[in-house]
């Protein structure tokens, strides 16, 4: 199996180059169908290898030398083991389906070539950045990811602000991308290779200095942040809302979002080096999770509310990565990717459907008019909120915030992944109350889905309810599949036992109840007009936005005003350019005195010679 | 003794007739100081020892070339002659510093140093000069020949009449 | 006798020729210095081949009086044309290949 290992990267590579090449000469439709055959292929392959025994061993096939520097080298090589394997799986299938989704979805749309190109290039990028066997062939599919997103996001670009979210989106990621790539020399210069295997053995072998080792684990810790979108880098995910839902579900549900988890995930031994960075993990992971809950609370717009709900969620996994639970986090990370691409798939569904209105105040009672879209919804809503028992959400979620009580720090983590978890019930069930509940408001259009829409989300529901049944709650002898599965590479979380442990279970699945009781409250208030949407500073996401413009966008320009007026205008213009083009003018002013045709001038001149030949043989004499 | 005394009145006298010439008021006055200076300058090559240079400083430079200076100057004569006031202004104070400056030099060059003491004078006549002359330099004066036939072509071209058009 | 002093007088003679061509502007009087330096030349070639105790000195000054007679004849007919057709008798007024210095306008990088 490890021969054919290239193909799964591969696959969607050639399908994107491909479009990209030949795909003016075809139909549009066409080059969808080329891009989801691509994407077929790549599941097939990934279903083989879960099949040829990947499950037990690590798959490794090297390509070829990338650059040879000296003493060292970078090869292109891939690595598939377990944790890989989820990511690829997650990557591989998700992305099939919303390609197949696509294929009606993005139908008769203008760019539709250009679309698929991205998507195709896009998958492959995550494909190579999570199979890669060294950091710097991983930040190769990384910086792909990057350039792909800004490319999606903008997709209607003729539209200057949704290009506008495009370029936002990929500043603030640049941030966290500048971070992870002085982490990366920085681990260069210091133990002299980038492959995954050898670096983390030097680094468990504990001989390095912790300092070091802590700045590297915060540039990574930012360069996660950024792409993850985690405070303080959060403010690109919802405007890049402003693409197609589908690159939503992709890019900012199962994807992109999830490779800082991964990151942080695969250079996990670097991190126990330094426990005081995983901290500061953790509490980047549960802050942000309570400001997105809380900001989605108060969100009109509809896909901006799943906005927000995906920073929360990636919130949950990061707090499980900082409590040291790397495979409960991996857990959270494949559910989270089929409900939450499940919900921003029906959501253009629903915004199809009123007519490209996004703002849910408007809508109701959608349940009538699109039975199979509620199912499917509300299936999705169910593992968001994570309720008990019925959702891969609650069995994937609960244990990180068991988790997170042992851990240092533990009583503020678990009240604000409580606190989390009640939000999350709260706004999950707004949404779909709004939405699909009550009585018929709003305008309509007759809009029915095909097989290809049908299909995904039908498969990503089922996945949504299920997918929980592999890691069943521990401390009740039930079987375990996940965790164990795991754990001989990223090892196993402390969860509590006895009498607290049941405690905080009951508490972990009463929160969510809670928070949709909550739910029916609000949408009480809501439909009477007033209600959470209006409370400014939570629609508003805690003027985070406004924030950054202020202390930082706007001194910014003012900084690059002040450099063109008085750099460039006044030191380099008229300074130096000026100073020679005045010694030019002047020198040949000076010299064209010489040539205005009065002789004893010129004889003068003849004198200054003889003088000057005269003092030479003085001088030298 | 004696040639010393004569040397340095003749000298003096060649020096202080050029100096009236350069500030002489009209055309004819300078070049008659000059005719005075180059009189004297005759009778300097005498005391140096070449009697034949001497003769023929009157002849050539005095006889020739400066009786041709002064017909040019009565034929450019002016009904009203304009007569020369000198202006200090700054056409004159600048080659006046340079002249000074180059004067300064030549002090300096001439009169510190080694000073070398000449022989007795010693008479060297027509006889070896024309010797040298028709013997080792022909070919330089065939070649001076030649440059008095170009001017001579050259003048008699540049005088031709032409018609005032 | 010492050599000295004889440089001195031919040098200063120069001088005096140059300060003739330098600080008069009559073309005449131009000529005139072109002369009195031709003789300052002439003395010191005198001088030294009285020093080499050669006539070497003597054909010199023979050479440079018979070129200076030829210079002089050439520039004279020059002095009579220029006051026939130009009518000028003066060195500044002759200012025919003057070069104006034009600049452009000036222009911002």
């Amino acid at each position: 199996m490890s021969h054919w290992l290239w193909l799964i990267p591969g696959s969607p590579l050639a399908g994107a180059a491909l479009i990209a090449l030949l795909g003016g000469r075809v139909r549009p439709a066409v080059c969808a169908r080329v891009a989801t055959l691509a994407m077929l292929v790549c599941a097939v392959a990934v279903a083989a290898l879960w099949a040829g025994g990947g499950a037990a061993g690590t798959a490794h096939q090297t390509l070829y030398t990338w650059m040879a520097v000296g003493d060292w080298q970078a090869s292109i090589g891939l690595r598939v083991d377990r944790v890989s394997l989820v990511m690829v799986s997650v990557a591989g299938w998700v992305g099939f389906l919303i390609h197949l989704f696509s294929l009606s979805f993005m139908a008769e749309d203008y760019g539709e070539r250009r679309y698929y190109v991205y998507l195709n290039l896009f998958v492959a990028g995550m494909l190579v950045f999570v199979m890669a066997d060294n950091l710097l062939l991983m930040y190769l599919g990384w910086e792909l990811m990057g350039l792909c997103s800004y490319a999606l996001i903008s997709h209607w670009y003729r539209d200057a602000d949704k290009a506008r979210c495009g370029r936002k989106a990929f500043v603030v990621t640049r941030i966290g991308d500048a971070a992870l790539a002085l982490g990366i020399f920085l681990l260069y210069t210091h133990f002299g290779t980038l492959g995954f295997e050898p670096l983390l053995s030097a680094v468990s072998a504990g001989h390095t200095d912790t300092g070091l080792l802590g700045w590297i684990g915060l540039l990574i810790l930012i360069g996660a942040a950024g792409k993850s979108a985690q405070l303080p880098l959060s403010v690109w995910l919802p405007d890049a809302m402003a693409g197609p839902s589908t690159v939503s579900a992709l890019i900012h549900a199962a994807t992109m979002v999830t490779a800082g988890v991964y990151l942080i995930a695969r250079l996990h031994p670097l991190f126990e080096a330094v426990p005081q960075v995983l901290e500061w993990v953790a509490i980047v992971g549960a802050v942000t999770l309570v400001y997105a809950g809380m900001a989605a609370l108060g969100q009109h717009d509809i896909k901006r509310l799943i906005a927000y709900s995906t920073i929360s969620q990636i919130g949950y996994m990061f707090l499980g990565l900082g409590v040291g639970a790397y495979g409960l986090a991996l857990f959270h990370l494949a559910t989270h990717a089929c409900f939450k691409a499940l919900l921003f798939m029906g959501a253009g569904v629903v915004i199809n459907a009123y007519r490209g209105d996004h703002d849910i105040r408007n809508m109701g009672g959608l349940a009538q008019r699109q039975p199979y879209l509620r199912l499917v919804f509300l299936a999705g809503s169910l593992a968001l909120a994570a309720v008990p028992f019925i959702s891969a959400g609650f069995y994937s979620k609960d244990p990180i915030i068991e988790a997170a009580a042992l851990a240092p720090l533990g009583g503020l983590l678990w009240s604000l992944a409580i606190l989390g978890a009640v939000l999350t019930g709260a706004y999950a069930f707004r949404l779909y109350l709004m939405v699909f509940a009550g009585p018929e408001r709003g305008e309509t259009v007759e809009y029915r889905m095909s097989w290809s829409m049908g299909l995904p989300l039908g498969l990503l529901a089922v996945a949504s309810l299920t997918l929980g049944f592999v890691e069943l709650p521990h401390g009740w002898h039930l079987p375990q599949v996940w965790g164990p599965w795991l754990a001989p590479e990223v090892g196993a979380p402390e969860l509590p036992h006895g009498g607290s442990g049941l405690l905080l279970q009951l508490a972990g699945m009463i929160a969510p109840l809670a928070g949709i009781w909550l739910a029916f409250a609000i949408v009480r208030r809501e439909r009477a007009g007033g209600g959470t949407s209006s409370v400014r500073l939570l629609e508003e996401g805690w003027y985070l936005d406004r924030l950054y413009d202020l202390a930082i966008v706007r001194p910014y320009f003012v900084l690059a005003r002040g450099l063109r007026i008085l750099v460039e205008g006044w030191a380099l213009n008229s300074v130096a350019l000026g100073s020679v083009a005045w010694l030019s003018r002047g020198g040949s002013r000076f010299l064209s005195m010489t040539q205005n045709g009065n002789t004893a001038r010129y004889a003068s001149l003849m004198v200054l010679g003889a003088v000057l030949m005269v003092g030479y043989f003085l001088w030298v004499r | 003794m004696l040639w010393n005394g004569i040397f340095y009145v003749t000298s003096a006298i060649m020096l202080l007739s050029a100096l009236s010439a350069l500030f002489a008021r009209r055309a004819m006055y300078g070049g008659l100081y000059v005719i005075t200076s180059m009189v004297a300058m005759a009778l300097l090559y005498y005391l140096l020892g070449g009697p034949f240079m001497s003769a023929l400083q009157v002849s050539l430079y005095v006889g020739a070339v400066l009786v041709l200076l002064v017909f040019m100057m009565t034929m450019l004569h002016r009904p009203k002659p304009r007569v020369y006031i000198p202006r200090m202004n700054r056409r004159f104070w600048w080659p006046m510093l340079l002249l000074l400056v180059l004067l300064a030099e030549i002090a300096t060059l001439f009169a510190t140093g080694p000073q070398t003491a000449l022989p007795p004078i010693v008479s060297i006549g027509p006889k070896a000069v024309a010797e040298q002359l028709f013997g080792h330099y022909l070919l330089i004066v065939e070649a001076t020949a030649l440059l008095l036939l170009a001017a001579l072509t050259a003048v008699l071209y540049l005088s031709r009449k032409v018609e005032e058009s | 006798m010492v050599y000295e002093p004889t440089l001195m007088t031919g040098a200063l003679l120069f001088l005096i020729g140059l300060a003739m061509v330098l600080l008069r502007r009559e073309l005449l009087f131009v000529l005139m210095g072109i002369e009195v330096m031709f003789n300052g030349a002439g003395l010191t070639a005198a001088a030294a081949g009285q020093y080499w105790q050669d006539s070497v000195g003597q054909i010199l000054v023979l050479f440079l009086m018979t070129i200076t007679g030829a210079e002089l004849a050439v520039a004279l007919v020059l002095v009579y044309l220029a006051f026939r057709r130009l009518k000028v008798t003066e060195l500044s007024e002759i200012r025919s290949l003057r070069d104006e210095p034009t600049l452009p306008e000036e222009s911002r990088p």
